[in-house]
């Protein structure tokens, strides 16, 4: 089978790409016409209803790696593949319980928003947009990388006019039609993802008769480790790295700002939690498609397909839509490989929208308006600004991408990104919206902590120091080091705050408290009720 | 941005500290509490215990049930109780949370506002 995904173009999934882009962009082009102002090109108005924001988180936190890297990875390891998705999923409540109504009523298009709020604006400004743009700009270069390697395998595109490809798209959505052309694309990929994975899952379940005895029975018996297959273990090697996996994408996923900015696209707080209610029932559902995709994809390629399947796994959902669809050379086989390439597809485009438009938040919003022009500037210059600074990042993430090149293991990077956001920015805004001692001093050395030992323990993991066992800190390095990093962080934050003598902060930490509460002043339906500049007496701005 | 240097409403002048202090606002922020800290101690234990289990008790997560390992069981349980506590917030929110944040907020506005003349 493998020949079939050899470096020649493919004309059946090229010509479904070629629609499902075309689709992108007619919204994009519809949305255009309704994107001016910054509430319109970062909140999308704040006009999404709960319903829709639901999809787009979707769409937004399920990548290419929720599909097609994590079915590969219980393809080849069985159960340790559960684990991501179990965390990830569960990682929606902290987002439900904590995070979004409260961001919802005290933001206005970034989480820096929150911080800013309390803190010391410039400081925390600064210290936020600097968590945002690390999580963000090594999550689009994985994403990147891994779209590039996918859409070559799957359409004979090569690597770099592919990541190209990718790198335009998504400009062209993010610059001409905001937020919410990138809410449309995020929602139309979750519903054809969704789509795609009843179909797959149903067929999986045919084959075994609906009895998912059978299937277990089939996936173990296909797979040389036989019972150890629905046993874990298989896929980590240290217990302790497969809790700090774990435990990262459990507190990760509340730090990271694509996630937390689509909360201030809805009209209010019920809308908000509405929305996360949504999104963890379409995750939740799509995750057990994923188990069962996995395993009926080892049932039914068995040990065999390991080799097309890829180092990773990856190609291992293509293949069993081949395979169910009558295996290569038949009309339905390729048929079905080509509508799951086009989902893969709108999968990717999705995310690295999301992805840049909030980075765009951080430097336009965040760094330009807030830190530099001091909230001087004209609304049309914040717009013109943002766009500025989604194209930079776009082009620097696909020339990173491309540098990087297609055989670059981008699990690394993955796990950077959510440790990073699981140990700087999740403990500031946590402790923002609950510790009435936190303050500046805190929140910037609790995002320093957090950057700063996230960076120097993915530098220290095994997957950097190639060969066995050669990381210098020995047994101590972890693919991904979040059970240090998450402590660290939040050490930063107390000792930042108890070991500083500011107390200037706590009197706004009442209209934070008051307002992420009650929703009172809160931003609504496109115009501002109260301009976020109003500040209390002895707040610097 | 350069808005408005005050908002819609006039300048009314609003007491925070004093919203963040009444009686209505204690309420609601007390309520929440009685909420999130049981619910969100079950969830972290909920999940915790099963991210231990795949880690430390790795041959028991392979026995059987009606055919299916206890790692697949264990790992939907997980969803249905993230269903399960999306649920409840959602019912709480709508019949405890919301009706004493309309109560705060109506304090908010009869006692800490200062209208400023236009």
């Amino acid at each position: 089978m493998s020949h079939y995904f050899a470096a020649d173009l493919q004309a059946l999934p090229l010509s479904v790409f070629a629609v499902v882009l075309a689709i992108t962009l007619a919204v994009t082009f519809w949305a255009s016409r309704r994107t001016s102002t910054a509430t319109e090109f970062w909140a999308a108005g704040r006009g999404v209803s709960g319903f829709q924001n639901g999809f787009a988180i979707a769409g937004d936190y399920m990548s290419a790696s929720s599909f097609l890297g994590f079915a590969g990875l219980i393809f080849l390891f069985g159960v340790d593949g559960f684990v991501g998705l179990v965390a990830a999923l569960v990682a929606f409540l902290p987002v439900l319980l904590f995070m979004a109504e409260r961001m919802r009523n005290a933001g206005k298009y970034t989480f820096a928003d929150v911080l800013a709020f309390r803190l010391r604006e410039r400081p925390a400004r600064v210290a936020a947009a600097f968590g945002t743009l690390a999580v963000v700009f090594v999550y689009l270069i994985a994403q990147m990388v891994g779209g590039g390697a996918l859409i070559l395998a799957l359409t004979g595109i090569s690597f770099t006019p592919a990541v190209i490809l990718v790198g335009a798209f998504m400009l062209i959505y993010v610059i001409f039609g905001g937020m919410l052309a990138t809410t449309w694309v995020q929602i139309i990929k979750a519903g054809l993802l969704m789509t795609a994975g009843v179909v797959i899952t149903l067929w999986v379940l045919a084959e075994v008769g609906f009895n998912p005895a059978e299937l277990f029975d089939r996936a173990a018996a296909e797979h040389p480790d036989g019972a150890a297959y629905l046993e874990h273990g298989l896929q980590f090697d240290s217990s302790i790295g497969l809790v700090s996996f774990g435990l990262a994408f459990l507190l990760g996923t509340a730090g990271l700002p694509h996630i937390l900015m689509r909360f201030f696209t809805v009209p209010d707080a019920k809308a908000a939690r509405g929305s996360v209610a949504w999104a963890v029932v379409l995750i939740g559902s799509f995750y057990i498609m994923v188990m069962i995709i996995g395993l009926g994809a080892r049932a039914l390629l068995g040990q065999g397909g390991e080799e097309a399947a890829g180092t990773a796994g990856n190609l291992a959902v293509p293949n069993l839509a081949l395979e169910l669809g009558g295996g290569e050379g038949s009309a339905g086989g390729e048929v079905f490989l080509a509508i799951v390439a086009a989902v893969a597809l709108a999968t990717i485009l999705a995310v690295v929208a999301g992805l840049v438009i909030s980075a765009s938040g951080a430097m336009a919003h965040d760094l330009w308006s807030n830190v530099v022009r001091k909230g001087h500037d004209s609304e049309k210059e914040e717009v013109v600004v943002a766009k500025l600074a989604a194209a930079g990042i776009g082009v620097a993430a696909i020339l990173a991408a491309v540098v990087a090149g297609e055989g670059f293991n981008v699990s690394a990077l993955v796990g950077l990104a959510f440790v990073v956001a699981a140990s700087a920015n999740f403990p500031a805004i946590l402790l923002a919206l609950l510790w009435r001692r936190f303050n500046t001093t805190g929140a910037v050395t609790g995002i320093l902590f957090g950057l700063v030992s996230s960076t120097f323990f993915i530098i220290m993991s095994e997957p950097v120091w190639p060969g066995e066992d050669n990381s210098p800190i020995g047994s101590l390095a972890l693919d991904n080091p979040a059970i240090y990093c998450i402590p660290l962080g939040f050490l930063g934050c107390w000792l930042g705050t108890v070991l500083s003598s500011e107390s200037g902060a706590e009197r706004s930490y009442d209209e934070l408290n008051v307002r992420a509460q009650t929703g009172l002043g809160a931003e609504v339906g496109g115009e501002p009720v109260v301009d976020e500049e109003r500040r209390p007496v002895g707040a610097s701005t | 941005m350069a808005s408005a240097p005050d908002d819609d409403r006039g300048s009314d002048r609003i007491d925070w500290v004093g919203i963040e202090g009444s009686p209505e606002f204690r309420e609601l922020a007390a309520s929440r509490r009685r909420f999130l800290v049981p619910a969100t101690v079950f969830f972290l234990a909920f999940f915790l215990v099963y991210l231990v289990l795949t880690a430390y008790a790795q041959e028991f997560m392979g026995t059987e049930i009606l055919g299916m390992p206890l790692a697949f069981l264990l790992a939907v349980a997980q969803v249905l109780m993230a269903w399960v506590v999306t649920a409840l917030y959602l019912r709480a929110s709508d019949r405890e949370f919301e009706p004493l944040e309309r109560r705060a907020a109506q304090a908010a506005a009869e006692r800490f506002t200062t209208r400023s003349p236009r």
